[in-house]
């Protein structure tokens, strides 16, 4: 009887744990709150993206503090003004548009990345004088009497809850100088922010949150094309799809695009387009190719070139206003990665290619003996002061990976001074920057 | 009511967990039948005992890409062979290994980054080996299994053919009702579960599994 007793306990026990472990791992709930009625800003008259540095800066809040706290970050991208802010790490990201009775709207949504709660917030720049300006096409200089006053909601709820932002001093600068860079895009896997990791849609999100820059991780497919995804293998974790089983190295790129889809229906981008995406869809300016195997490296750097000549003929042609900023680093990983760095390097030479600038993650030493332009260590190994230091004056960066807690991020921020830092919390990296960070210095020479 | 009604579902839950005796068992008057038979709820006496399944398949999920997705199928057919020991206690340790044709499908991909477009086709196998335990319940064999499994994903694209699998936990939990008995042998209808979450891949099936006592303990 004890053991008829036992193995009931057992099968109970185990139909349990069963049952768990056959549950598919599902994507994290996201929700992304609009206005029932398209919002305001589908009346008006959308500002250029030269009046919205105008909201660029640090600002103070007199009301909504329990949202984003008593301070935050706001910069500003195409047709997004973004508050940043490190309660949570959350964000509200905005459109301003210029009304018919001449107020201008900014409006939207906030998030907090790592919970489920969000929603709207409608708020009007202030005073009119300011409002007037913009709506004559004007582009207003930004003042302490610049002010942002409205409201915001939880989900779709109107927004009822009073929020005020004054605009108190500029940001320090950073476009090209402190490089928040983005996890794999603009979320973990475990966020709320509905887009999955190492999409195209993820990294144009990053650029709306805080990013200024993009770690992505690198595979590449049977048919030798790089492709953007992070494990070696596919799994409930970051694909679905009925077909969508098997290792990255054993797929083409049709298979896996015929096969799968990211956790939100995106596709396995490759890294071609999401070069090309970058440069053309966002404000994004740089990007930290992730290779992760020696196999990829080659057609990576391939890419890489390729999109770095495009980017270099846009920028000498007659027309300026397509120029544009982006800098490329493919990262070295490992010692096999390293060989392979060399091997592709050869080849390079032999076909009179143009070798792609580099980071190396490993060795600070061998930074500056393979003539890369940038350092990236762990930041559990420490904030390495010395050695970023040194790195600087030899005329190399440091971006440190990954810091996602506060505590870290001010420490390394104040000590280490680094050139950038790998975060998935861009908010809240962009926001303690500004409110702690030393601008690094201009590298003389440096690529970026 | 409800409360009693609450204890009363509590009681029978915990009934079929063995997390408590019977009442009667509680108070020491189990019938002296029960106490000088084998274990076995079935009443079977102890033996080796093999086994052959065979089902038809429904595998859980949808084409990723309907986009593309000319047709798929997400029914298949399942086979599989088991050797037990039935002893003369509740629990039979056993062993099976299964193999699942599991869905098949055709996509038409648009020309793009891979090249030109063209048809590709999908095939989705699966070994499952899993080690587990079942009981015999009157008719019913409860049983439960964590094993391995190797998913294989076969592409047909542009005249080319590839193939590449995925090796994974896999549970499953089943559910057999003995049809019929004659001598050595029984029909059982056989239903399961299958979950192979490293894969994304689960499936349930409905099939038939014969039972022959290869050896019986001589003293039964």
């Amino acid at each position: 009887m004890n053991s008829n007793r036992r193995t009931r306990r057992l099968l109970g026990l185990g139909a349990a744990t069963a049952l768990v472990l056959a549950s598919c791992e599902s994507a994290p709930d996201a929700h992304v709150p609009m206005f029932s009625d398209g919002g305001l800003l589908r009346g008006g008259r959308a500002l250029s993206r030269e009046q919205l540095y105008l909201f660029e800066g640090g600002f103070a809040l007199s009301q909504g503090a329990d949202l984003l706290g008593d301070d935050l970050s706001v910069k500003t991208t195409r047709g997004t003004i973004s508050l940043l802010s490190d309660r949570n790490a959350g964000f509200a990201l905005l459109g301003a548009a210029c009304l018919p009775d001449d107020r201008v709207v900014v409006e939207g949504y906030w998030q907090y990345p790592t919970r489920t709660e969000a929603g709207l917030v409608r708020l009007f720049v202030g005073p009119e004088e300011l409002a007037h300006q913009l709506c004559l096409g004007q582009v207003p200089v930004p003042s302490p009497e610049l002010e942002l006053r409205g409201y915001y909601g939880n989900d779709d709820e109107f927004p009822a809850l009073p929020l005020a932002l004054h605009w108190q001093a500029e940001l320090k600068p950073w476009r090209g100088r402190f490089f928040t860079v983005a996890h794999h895009g603009a979320c973990e896997p475990t966020d709320h922010c509905g887009v999955a990791p190492n999409s195209l849609e993820t990294l144009r999100l990053a650029d709306r949150i805080g990013s200024n820059a993009v770690e992505v991780d690198v595979r590449a497919t049977r048919d030798g094309i790089p492709i953007l995804f992070h494990d070696p293998a596919l799994s409930s974790a970051l694909v679905s799809g009925l077909f969508c089983n098997g290792a990255i190295p054993d797929l083409s790129l049709a298979e896996l695009r015929g096969n799968c889809a990211l956790r939100y229906g995106e596709a396995i981008p490759t890294v071609g387009e999401a070069l090309r995406s970058l440069i053309d869809e966002t404000e994004i300016e740089g990007v930290y190719l992730d290779v992760k195997v020696p196999e990829a490296m080659l057609p990576t750097a391939r890419v890489a070139a390729q999109v770095l000549a495009e980017l270099e003929a846009r920028n000498t042609n007659a027309d300026a206003r397509d120029d544009r900023s982006f800098g490329i680093v493919v990262a070295i990983t490992t010692d096999d990665n390293l060989r392979a760095w060399h091997s592709m390097k050869a080849t390079f030479e032999a076909e009179g290619l143009r070798v792609p600038p580099c980071l190396l993650e490993y060795d600070p030493d061998l930074v500056l003996s393979e003539g890369c332009v940038a350092w990236g260590p762990t930041w559990t190994d420490g904030t390495r002061v010395e050695d970023v230091q040194r790195l600087r004056e030899a005329g190399a960066m440091t971006i440190f990976w990954t810091i996602n807690q506060s505590e870290f991020i001010d420490k390394y921020l104040t000590r280490a001074v680094p050139n950038g830092i790998i975060s998935a919390r861009a908010a809240l990296l962009f926001h303690r920057y500004q409110k702690l960070g030393t601008p690094p210095p201009v590298l003389a020479g440096a690529q970026q | 009511v409800r409360g009693t009604a609450a204890r009363a579902g509590c009681a029978t839950v915990a009934l079929l967990l063995g997390l408590v005796r019977p009442a009667a068992a509680q108070e020491g008057a189990a019938p002296e039948a029960a106490r000088v038979a084998p274990a076995s709820s079935s009443g079977a006496p102890a033996a080796l005992e093999l086994s052959g399944v065979l089902g038809p398949t429904l595998t859980f999920g949808e084409p990723a890409n309907p986009q593309y997705a000319r047709s798929s199928s997400r029914v298949g057919v399942l086979l599989g062979a088991v050797v037990a020991y039935r002893s003369s206690y509740f629990v039979a340790p056993r062993l099976e290994v299964d193999y699942a044709a599991l869905a098949s499908g055709e996509s038409e991909l648009p020309s793009g980054p891979w090249g030109d477009g063209g048809k590709l086709e999908q095939r989705l196998r699966t070994w499952v080996i899993s080690p587990g335990v079942s009981g015999d319940l009157w008719r019913f064999r409860p049983r439960l299994g964590l094993g391995i499994a190797f998913v294989s994903q076969a592409n047909e694209y542009a005249g080319q053919s590839h193939s590449s699998s995925q090796l994974s936990i896999s549970t499953q939990l089943g559910l057999g009702f003995q049809l019929m008995e004659s001598g050595p042998l029984r029909l059982d209808l056989d239903a399961r579960l299958v979950g192979i979450p490293g894969a994304e891949v689960t499936f349930t099936s409905l099939g038939l599994m014969v039972r022959w006592d290869a050896l019986r303990s001589v003293d039964d």
